[in-house]
């Protein structure tokens, strides 16, 4: 399989008032051509601005990319100028969002939404452009999808805007959907829905997903691969069944450990004592240290390797056995 | 997503402070006005009528050969008077009737129809209505712009005490047995604070601006009196012959109302985002 | 929306009846015989006596007042003391000024106003943005009348480009080339309230452009220009028209002044020359006819308003 998105020690820097600070810290992942890779991390823990950095939607003034690359296809999305980048968001890389009840424009009908994406990476006619964006409801399970085009975003429940967003992100057949969160502020049973229907149009498109959370519960159902990341850091990636199998990193032993299930939700957990640093503090150099039971001096000093636990398994740790990756 | 920075704001502080600056000087012009003033605001002197600024008259004189400079100087007197007595009686018939209609919603009802009502006439018309029943004079021009803007402030009052009365009232104090006037004043009253002063910086800059016109228009304060309004009104014919003679105070009036807008915008801006609503859409009339 | 219509229309008529009644009694409060007052000093006693029946001070207020409406709505508002012709007449006369001087300040509001607004807003915290940001604010602060007459002095005074006062219907001789009349007197009365729109506009476009539905209309690949216009302006742009209300509450205020200023026949002129003359009948009848002007207006950019939000018409 090809490498279709590949991100390499990555650093973003967050610009506060008191000055600036490293967000995220040397994120490396990559998603082949039709996989899925669930990100997974607690709230806080960066993974909404590496999304944004992916897509160059980055709010300029408060975080830049402080490091690292973005390939995408083979070309460095980090190099390319503001039209070029326009060029590939949103046709062949799109993005759905946490917030299905405010990230539709309130002011315009739901089919010039879907139009306007459409539009904006095919000469098409609006005729042709609004009888595509009637398909593509119908394939986000929209009933009546000629009608619900003249609706506005506020005559929809929130499972239908979060559908109606599916539609606007797979109006151009993009080679990677980048989903932030998309079931988080629905219902349990819309967010089943919401999560059967992202798999199917996944394999139906042969579409590579990036799939965003805090809930390793859903982790098992949408992804191929997963990493879990931890205060900006990566913890461990690997394929799901290894990861959830053997889990070689210590936060991520402690998360598998109190989810028996894995159905509770990682902002949840008590198991693990402690919560992510706040901005004030000093960072070691693994930030998981100070939670960590194993942690020790090395690890305040010298940042983890990368460990292979198995050709398919890797995990950043001092103290996880298997072995180094130079 | 999150978003960190305070986008409309921009230097705030600065700007707020130096707001502060123009108004400790404006207040210590009209607190210290007859040491401050080189001349008598009132004195005549045939000799040397619409002269330009000069060492003797540094903002020149006017048709009478009056000092400008000394007539601006005592003008921020009056202003100063007009203004503290707008926002005393704005905010105190609107502290009064907007708790009152929080606490009694029947008497509410009633009360903001009227303040509706009100509030159908643009600000100086109203002013102008109620000249007409009142007569000219300081305190009938301080009283009709106070009642105008005793309405905007009524309704803000109703607005935040509402809100707090949901959030506080019920939830604890009644069920500790509280009574209504301890839940106005323990309760509603302090938190009243913040936002009202944001509206007195307003009202007290709207009434320079209301009492400026009625002056100009010949109804607000008798015209011997030297008001920044009454100087531009008797000087306007004038400006071809002598342009600085309206400069001075209309440069005063605007700055008064300036520096007064800068200090209620940024405590504004520092307000508790919900309360900011009741300030909508602001304007100056 | 035709509900929303119908409970809009159903608020404003009685605003309108119960302003006319302050309207109505205010003339009574000012102190002496209401038909003496109405009629002013050189009034005979057999006027007075017969003003006195007319307007029924023998019977109840609410009946007085029934009979002063009636005549109101068969558009009788009494005859001026000064003129000695209908007020009505008067009013009308001076409506063409007025409702073309507020159209000609409206055009450079919002022309001028909102893409200022724009501009300061996409170069947010650059020196342009800072200083039409502190401009804007002290042009708010500044009493119309005095930018009035120093326009006055500079482009009529001294330049000689523009008529400093006056107005010359253009319906008579001149026709449309007497717009110019207008145009100083427009723009002292935009100064201000342009300032205001600038300072809306800039801050609800900032405030609009961290909404998630720009976010995702950036998403999508569009150019930026779009993303401002069709996203950002169009939703910042409810904010304004909500505000214009307010707006047009501060422009009727301030015509009056600019109306004196320079010396335009309009009503707002003559409602402050009727103070002066005392001419009560004339008073009353010019704030009936704003009142009425500004709630109307009021109510059409409630409309607007609708038209421009869809949520407006489920609700
Ligand atoms: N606009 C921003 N300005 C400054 N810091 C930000 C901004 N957005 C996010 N952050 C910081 O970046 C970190 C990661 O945020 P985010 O990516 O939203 O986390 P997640 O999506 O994993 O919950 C947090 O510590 C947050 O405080
Ligand atoms: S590197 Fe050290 S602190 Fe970090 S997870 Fe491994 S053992 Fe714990
Ligand atoms: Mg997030």
């Amino acid at each position: 399989m090809n490498t279709l998105l590949s991100v390499r020690d990555l650093e973003l820097v967050g610009h506060t008032a008191s000055g600036p600070r490293t967000l995220v810290d040397g994120l490396s992942i990559a998603v082949s051509e039709g996989e899925s890779l669930a990100l997974v991390g607690e709230s806080g823990s960066g993974k909404s601005i590496t999304a944004l950095a992916i897509m160059g939607l980055l709010p300029e003034a408060e975080v830049t990319v402080g490091g690292g690359r973005i390939e995408f296809s083979g070309e460095s999305l980090l190099d390319l100028s503001a039209l070029e980048r326009r060029r590939i968001a949103g046709n062949r890389i799109a993005m759905i969002f946490q917030e299905p009840m405010t990230s539709l424009n309130p002011v315009m009908r739901i089919g010039d939404q879907i139009v306007e994406m459409i539009r904006a990476h095919e000469r098409v006619s609006l005729r042709a452009a609004m009888a595509r964006a009637a398909e593509l409801l119908a394939d986000v399970r929209i009933p009546e999808p000629a009608m619900r085009l003249r609706a506005y975003p506020h005559q929809l429940s929130g499972g239908q805007r979060q559908r109606v967003m599916i539609a606007i992100a797979l109006a151009c057949r993009p080679k990677l959907l980048i989903a932030d969160e998309p079931t988080t502020a629905l219902d349990v049973t819309v967010q089943a829905q919401i999560l059967a229907l992202l798999r199917d149009l996944q394999q139906e498109l042969a579409m590579a997903m990036l799939f965003i959370t805090h809930d390793l519960g859903v982790v098992a159902n949408i992804a191929d691969r997963v990493a879990i990341m931890y205060c900006g850091q990566l913890a461990e990636t690997g394929s799901v069944k290894e990861v959830f199998r053997t889990p070689s990193h210590p936060y991520t032993r402690g998360l598998l450990h109190c989810v028996p299930n894995a159905s509770a939700e990682l902002d949840e957990l008590v198991a693990i004592p402690g919560q992510l640093p706040s901005a004030s503090e000093s960072l070691a150099a693994c930030r998981f240290a100070p939670r960590c039971p194993l942690a020790d001096t090395i690890c305040h000093r010298t940042p983890p390797p990368t460990v292979a636990v198995s050709a398919v398994h890797f995990c950043h740790c001092h103290h996880a056995g298997g072995v180094a990756v130079p | 997503m999150t978003t960190y920075a305070t986008a409309t704001g921009f230097g705030g502080q600065k700007l707020a402070f130096a707001g502060l600056l123009i108004i400790a000087t404006l207040a210590v012009c009209a607190l210290f006005a007859p040491w401050l003033a080189p001349a008598d605001p009132i004195a005549i002197d045939p000799l040397v009528r619409l002269s330009p600024p000069s060492a003797a008259h540094w903002f020149g004189t006017d048709h009478f050969g009056r000092d400008t400079l000394s007539r601006v100087i005592h003008g921020s007197r009056m202003a100063a008077f007009i203004g503290i007595g707008v926002v005393a009686i704005a905010l105190g018939g609107g502290i009064t009737f907007g708790v009152l209609s929080a606490v009694f919603p029947r008497l509410g009802m009633l009360l903001m129809r009227i303040v509706d009502v009100m509030m159908a006439f643009p600000a100086l018309l109203l002013a102008l209505a109620l000249i007409v029943v009142l007569g000219r004079g300081v305190e009938n021009s301080i009283l009709a712009i106070g009642v105008v803007y005793m309405t905007t402030t009524a309704r803000i009052v109703y607005g935040v005490s509402l809100r707090l009365k949901s959030e506080v009232w019920v939830d604890a104090a009644l069920a500790m047995g509280a009574r209504t006037p301890r839940i106005v004043f323990r309760h509603i009253l302090p938190n009243l604070v913040s936002p009202l002063f944001v509206q007195a910086s307003f009202v007290f800059a709207f009434a320079q601006l209301q009492a400026a016109s009625l002056d100009f228009l010949g109804l607000g304060v008798p015209p011997e009196t030297p008001t920044w309004g009454n100087m531009i009104s008797e000087s306007r014919i004038y400006i071809t012959r002598a342009p600085w003679l309206l400069l001075f105070p209309g440069l005063m009036i605007a700055l008064a109302a300036f520096s007064l807008n800068l200090v209620g915008d940024a405590a504004r801006d520092r307000l508790d985002p919900r309360l900011q609503a009741a300030f909508g859409g602001r304007s100056r009339s | 929306m035709l509900r929303y219509l119908i409970r809009r229309i159903g608020a404003f008529l009685p605003t309108l009846l119960a302003a006319s009644f302050l309207i109505f009694v205010f003339i009574r409060l000012i102190p002496g015989d209401p038909a003496a007052v109405m009629l002013g000093d050189q009034a005979t006693p057999e006027a007075i006596e017969a003003l006195r029946v007319e307007m029924g001070l023998e019977e109840s207020l609410a009946v007085q007042y029934l009979r002063w409406l009636s005549d109101v709505v068969r558009g009788d508002l009494g005859d001026s003391i000064f003129f000695q012709v209908p007020v009505l007449e008067l009013i009308v006369d001076g409506l063409e000024t007025s409702v073309l001087l507020a159209l000609m300040t409206m055009v450079w509001i919002v022309g001028f106003g909102l893409p200022v607004g724009m501009v300061a807003a996409a170069r947010r915290g650059s020196w342009l943005d800072q200083s039409l940001s502190g401009m804007s604010m002290f042009l708010a602060s500044v009493p119309t009348f005095w930018v009035g007459l120093y326009l006055i002095l500079i482009f009529a005074a001294i330049l000689g480009w523009l008529p400093s006062s006056g107005y010359p219907s253009i319906f008579g001789e001149g026709g449309l080339a007497n717009l110019r009349y207008l145009l100083l007197p427009s723009i002292a009365l935009a100064a201000p309230n342009a300032a205001l729109i600038i300072r809306l506009t800039r801050a609800s476009m900032l405030d609009v452009y961290r909404e998630d539905y720009v976010r995702t209309a950036r998403a999508k690949g569009i150019h930026p220009l779009r993303v401002i216009v069709r996203h950002v302006f169009r939703n910042a742009l409810l904010t304004v028209v909500s505000a214009f209300g307010f707006t047009l509450a501060a422009l009727i205020s301030e015509a009056v002044v600019t109306e004196t200023v320079f010396s335009l026949p309009g009503v707002g002129r003559m409602v402050v020359q009727s103070i002066l003359r005392r001419d009560y009948p004339v008073i009353q009848g010019t704030i009936l006819m704003i009142v009425l002007l500004y709630l109307a207006i009021n109510l059409a950019v409630d409309i607007l308003y609708a038209w421009l939000d869809p949520r407006v018409k489920l609700r």
